[in-house]
């Protein structure tokens, strides 16, 4: 799963590009591979999660419901109230664990700090299962900063996030030379031939071990065999000319403080991924840990500010920083809603859930989760409003955007049942 | 102390144990525990109610009662803290008829679960090797330290690495072990240049010795980024004045061969009658992502230009930069160096003298090549296919494999091949020869099967007592955080290593052993959380002056005062207590001392009545348990309770509101703490921990020592930057209480007495660092089946006054360490 782990590939010119590539990629999925009486647009999911919370009073609306009044924050996003649902009195139960709840968002599992935690699957993860090899990439992994990973494989194991934006973009845009695709399809070669030994080896070790360890192998051997398809898979891909876009590879941000606009960066690569069907699933994890931002007014890193502890010239900044990041999350949506696919815009065919992992950041608090979910094809237009005290599980959310991607199944992580009131 | 309290109470249970043995949990749990459950708790947890899904009612078989494990271990939790029943219950089980259930649980039916664990599973799970720990094993073997950044990511718990749940394994990762054996083989191994002389049979060769290969001088010279802002003197020296890695000014482009460079650069401090401390800082300097790590501080002397030297591992390709320390930036970007009267760092040039290539990775695999094959092999770059060479043939070539492999596989696998594991590649090799490939590629195949094998990457242990080999494993992944070395796998092989006096002799040999550093430093970060040191950045109006030098120095002492503490085996009391610290020039005028120079730590004695002195209360601990705004005694204190005594603290209630920090000043954390947890359960369990936090509320974020908080100064933050100067921009808050009582009733005024208290009284203290040491050692967090192994280590070493050395060795002659 993941991304193919295709090399490093010089960039070659425009020219030598075009000369080996069908014009057909040049264009948008919908346009280029199916005819519009064929078959629908392919369904899409991106999962944001941003580290430090988003200011209660200035992200959740108070009344419930259509006619809510749009909350500071949300009147930033302005005219796409009506493809977007907020939530409120919403979280995963019995997490915890500070920022360790990181790596929880996506998953669900309980008490990352506690001694029996095993991380489980991340709602992208399978996402990106379902949709196996019918993209270049089955998922895009990506963050503003080396920071514990988002997404998570059957196993529990964290999948590093890519972050580098000029990398990501030759990845999936820029062809090698002919010896970069016979050393990259040499090395798919030896990959599956050690993934083909590695499940041998397991087989062997397998019988000596306490079943514990027995059901760990078990599953790793799994894994080793969906990685051998995986690469064969991506044989084919190697062979196949990369997509064509009109937008130049992107200039790495060397301003590490930037973490929104190294967001900026990340959300126009995912569009692009999106556009070309180059991925149907994308997960972008925003952290800007201890710099100070480059937004004019704020003097304080983004981590310190959420720790406000409620002093109010703390709390300007604040929203200065969250304000600024919800703006790069309106230009986001707002550009997959430019792009038309068919009847509709990228935007109907793609989930995009926003929020964070921790509520009240000042405390820690893992509770009362800020959470939007726009686009995707639901009903938007909404609040809905879960106990604030007794929390409805964010799960729930998670199997109704799993039943829209398409996946059979009632339950994910700490939930069952879809979430009421989102259709 | 609670601590104690509960070893008090294991030794009653000890002495029922041997009246009924694990057998009898059942009927014991019949007898003495099912009664009070159903006169105290089946009302709400019974058949009928099952408030939140637990029924405690009905007797239970063994199996039932082995099923169950979290259950009894839950109701054990809510016991001890004496959160049920609730307050408002109609029915409480007297203290007595408490203990009663405490203590079966403690007794028959952990020893039940023990004895179960023993025999089936072991506590030990099947684990990929740390990040670090395989980086390690590399560069013991191979002699230079491997990419990670493709591996499988390693995440944290109960703050450890090297737990089977926080490292597990992934597919994709697994292609990272395949890059970097391909690396390691297409780089350095059978590449054409001659073959130095053969290292001794078997073992890896002693590292590269003799003279450097390459010196690079590099003269000073100003980066595109930091023109304008470096003075270049007429005799071309640069100056700097700014205290910022983001633009930083000297550099080195990068290193060509990994290793230990010595790197020496000739500067003085400018415009200064003082030593002026700069930073090495090593990492990537060109291109982003830009991320550069303090590895070494050095001091340049005032005024006239001086050679300074230092070792230093760096990776190929890692860059450097000169960052002097302390001088903030007088130099924005675009204004003109020349004028700037502050003092600065002058840089004349640097050299890096280059380690020979590693050949330590090609002498030790090709040893068993004659010298005609292998220089065969080299001239051609691999490209030779058998029908073709001269110096070999396809039976001869297959032999040097296989010498190869029983040599090499049992060093990387850490234990002996099976003769089906030699088959299989000899099988293997010699399809591969018939089938035309050269032989350079066929012997990398060999090699890169064993690195990409689960046997190389993993610790992997059998139930039941620990063979010698994977006994040999365990030591050395405690005590050096690596592979076992010759010494210690050839006494596996001989089957000498279980010997407990053995033992003993290979646990002093491998502490005396500079590799054990990587045990104590790595140990005492994971321990005490200094890992997390850059997580947070003191609030620069409420702690001006907080910066890199003095963050870096901390940690180093945290780590060398552990390292003490192991050396000098130092009793278990020096956690909260001793009459000196570690200080250099920074930390001594932190702990307002007097003056120590230079960079390298002292021991300084500290004055009486210093808040000072011992683990708890050293700057880097204090800033980790920290934000940086505040600190929290709810924090610190489970810190304490966690971390220092091995204290279980159940995690709160669901749907408990954060506490929130309000520091706006008019109620301390404390005050409203008191209102967030008054009353019932929060109250009971709060009452376990929060003291000591409260004590440690004479500590601010950074560690310095505090009778008022501090809040900041609005009048002078409302003037605009420039006028701010020479004005503080903090003032004195509301006092700080830091009385408190401990959770056995005594009462504290201050930190001093909580900290006389608890040296008084070391035995918990050593329980929770046997407890962390026992997490550590065996990649397994201890938990309650672990209680009587660690009783027993703590009392093995008490004649030493639990001496951190006698504690690691009791904790390694153990059954616990020794068992899976």
């Amino acid at each position: 799963m993941t991304l193919p782990t295709t090399p490093t590939i010089r960039p070659v010119s425009r020219r030598n590009f075009i000369k080996t590539s069908a014009v057909l990629f040049a264009l948008p999925w919908f346009e280029s591979i199916a005819r519009a009486d064929e078959k629908a647009p392919p369904r899409r999911m991106v999962c944001v999660c941003t580290a430090f919370g988003l200011y209660g009073p200035s992200f959740f609306p108070t009344k419930a419901g259509r006619d809510y009044d749009a909350s500071e924050y949300l009147q930033v996003l302005g005219d796409l109230r009506d493809q977007f649902t907020v939530f409120s009195g919403i979280s995963h139960p019995e997490i915890g664990g500070d920022h360790a709840s990181e790596a929880c968002f996506l998953t669900s599992a309980k008490r990352p700090t506690g001694s029996n935690f095993r991380n489980s699957v991340s709602m992208d993860y399978l996402a990106a299962k379902h949709v196996g090899n019918a993209t270049r990439f089955p998922l895009l992994s990506l963050g503003t900063d080396d920071a514990f990973p988002l997404t998570h494989t059957i196993s529990g194991a964290g999948v590093q996030g890519l972050n580098r934006p000029s990398d990501i973009f030759a990845r999936m845009f820029l062809a090698g030379n002919a010896k970069d695709v016979d050393n990259e399809m040499a090395r798919l070669k030896r990959g599956q031939s050690i993934m083909d030994r590695m499940s041998d080896r397991l087989t062997a070790l397998k019988n000596k071990l306490g079943s514990n360890d027995q059901q760990q192998l078990a599953d790793y051997t799994e894994a080793v065999r969906d990685m051998e398809k995986q690469l064969h898979a991506n044989e084919e891909w190697v062979t196949r000319p990369k997509p064509v876009v009109a937008e130049q590879a992107p200039k790495d941000s060397a301003d590490k403080s930037d973490f929104i606009g190294r967001a900026r960066l990340m959300f126009n690569l995912i569009k692009l991924a999106l556009q070309t069907d180059s991925t149907r699933v994308a997960t972008l994890f925003i952290r800007g840990m201890d710099l100070k931002p480059p937004i004019p007014g704020v003097t304080q890193d983004h981590h310190g500010l959420s720790h406000h502890g409620r002093n109010p010239a703390k709390i300007e900044e604040l929203r200065l920083v969250e304000r600024t990041e919800m703006s790069a999350y309106r230009d986001f949506l707002v550009s997959l809603r430019e792009i038309k696919e068919g009847a509709s815009t990228l935007l109907d065919q793609t989930q995009v859930l926003i929020g964070s992992n921790l509520g009240d950041a000042s405390g820690h608090g893992t509770s009362n989760l800020p959470i939007l979910l726009a686009g995707g094809g639901f009903k938007h237009g909404q609040h809905i409003a879960g106990d604030p005290k007794n929390n409805t599980p964010l799960c729930k959310l998670y199997v109704s955007m799993l039943q829209k991607f398409g996946l059979e199944t009632d339950t994910f992580g700490s939930g069952s049942g879809t979430i009421n009131g989102l259709a | 102390m609670k601590l104690i309290h509960v070893a008090a109470l294991i030794c009653g249970a000890l002495a029922l144990r041997s009246s009924c043995g694990a057998q009898d949990a059942a009927a014991s749990f019949q007898a003495q525990v099912l009664p009070l459950l159903k006169a105290n708790c089946t009302e709400c947890h019974g058949a009928a109610k099952q408030k939140a899904k637990i029924n405690l009612d009905g007797s239970r078989t063994l199996e039932k009662l082995t099923a169950d494990r979290t259950l009894w271990y839950q109701v054990l939790d809510q016991l001890e803290a004496g959160t049920m029943p609730p307050e408002d219950a109609e029915k409480h089980p007297t203290p007595v008829e408490r203990q009663a259930i405490i203590q079966w649980i403690r007794g028959d039916f952990t020893d039940l679960m023990a004895d179960n664990q023993h025999k089936k599973e072991g506590r030990a799970r099947l684990r990929r090797l740390s990040r670090n720990e395989y980086a390690n094993t590399f560069e013991d073997l191979f002699g230079f330290r491997p990419n990670v950044d493709n591996l499988p990511t390693d995440m944290r718990v109960e703050g450890y690495d090297r737990i089977s749940a926080a490292v597990p394994l992934s597919a994709d990762g697994s292609l990272g072990y395949l890059t970097n054996a391909d690396e390691l083989l297409n780089k350095w191994v059978l590449r054409p240049q001659p073959k130095p002389p053969a290292p001794p049979a078997g073992a890896p060769a002693p590292a590269p010795t003799g003279e450097a290969s390459r010196t690079v001088h590099a003269e000073a010279r100003p980066s595109e980024q930091s023109k304008g802002h470096i003075l270049e003197l007429p005799d071309g020296t640069m100056v700097s004045f700014n205290t910022d890695n983001t633009s930083g000014p000297v550099k080195y482009p990068g290193s060509k061969v990994p290793g230990i460079h010595k790197v020496r650069v000739s500067v003085y401090g400018y415009q200064t009658d003082k030593p002026l401390p700069f930073g090495i800082y090593a990492g990537n300097t060109w291109a982003y992502p830009q991320s550069l790590e303090l590895v070494r501080v050095l001091e340049a002397p005032p005024g006239k230009a001086a050679v300074v030297e230092t070792e230093l591992y760096l990776n190929a390709g890692v860059g450097m930069r000169l960052i002097p320390f302390g001088l903030g930036v007088p130099v924005p970007k675009n204004n003109q160096a020349s004028a700037c009267r502050a003092p600065g760092l002058a840089v004349q040039w640097l050299e890096d003298v280059e380690p020979e290539q590693p050949l330590l990775a090609d002498h030790w695999l090709t040893a068993d090549f004659p010298k005609a094959v292998s220089d065969e092999i080299r001239a051609t770059y691999g490209n030779i296919k058998i029908k073709n060479s001269k110096s070999t043939n396809r039976a001869a070539f297959l032999g040097i494999l296989q010498a190869t492999l029983k040599r090499v596989g049992p060093r990387l696998f850490r234990r002996e091949l099976t003769p089906d594991e030699v088959n299989l590649s000899m099988t293997e090799a010699g399809r591969q020869l018939d089938a035309g490939t050269s032989l350079g590629p066929v012997f990398n195949a060999m090699i890169v099967d064993l690195l990409t094998s689960p046997d190389f990457f993993c610790v992997i242990e059998q139930p039941g007592p620990l063979n010698d080999f994977a006994l040999a494993s365990r030591l050395s992944y405690f005590l050096w955080n690596s592979r076992p070395d010759e010494k210690l796998f050839e006494l596996a092989r001989a089957g000498k290593l279980k010997d407990p006096k053995v033992l003993q002799a290979e646990t002093e040999r491998m502490l005396k052993d500079p590799k054990s550093s990587r045990f104590t430093d790595d140990f005492a970060s994971q321990w005490l959380g200094l890992y997390a040191i850059n997580d947070t950045s003191p609030d620069g109006n409420l702690y001006p002056g907080y910066g890199d030098l003095l963050k870096y120095s901390s940690v180093l002492e945290t780590k060398a005062y552990f390292r003490a503490m192991v050396d000098e085996n130092l009793g278990a009391k020096f956690v909260v207590e001793s009459p000196w610290v570690l200080a250099n020039h920074e930390l001594s005028v932190h702990y307002g001392l007097p003056e120590v120079a230079g960079q390298p730590l002292q021991k300084v004695k500290l004055p009486d009545g210093s808040p000072f002195g011992g683990l708890w209360s050293q700057s880097a601990v204090m800033k980790v348990t920290a934000n940086g705004t505040n600190t929290s005694p709810v924090k610190r204190g489970v810190w304490v309770a966690k971390r220092l005594l091995g204290n279980n603290i159940p995690p709160p209630p669901p749907n408990i509101k954060p506490l929130e920090p309000d520091t706006r000043g008019a109620k301390t954390l404390r005050e409203q703490l008191a209102l967030h947890s008054s009353g019932g359960s929060c109250t009971s369990c709060h009452a376990r921990f929060d003291p000591f936090g409260f004590a440690l509320e004479s500590f601010d974020v950074r560690g310095d020592f505090r009778k008022f908080y501090r809040e900041a100064n609005a009048e002078v933050l409302a003037l605009p930057q420039h006028e701010r100067a020479g004005k503080q921009t903090w003032k004195d808050g509301l006092p700080v209480d830091c009385s408190g009582k401990t959770p056995d009733g005594k009462a504290f005024a201050n930190l001093f007495e909580l900290r006389q208290q608890l040296s008084a009284n070391p035995e918990p203290l050593a329980r929770g660092l046997v407890h962390h040491l026992l997490t550590y050692a065996t990649g397994t967090p201890a938990g309650p089946l672990d209680e009587k192994a660690v009783d027993e280590i703590v009392k093995k070493s008490a004649a030493d006054g639990y001496g951190a050395r006698a504690l690691i060795n009791a904790l390694i002659q153990s059954e616990v360490f020794r068992y899976k």
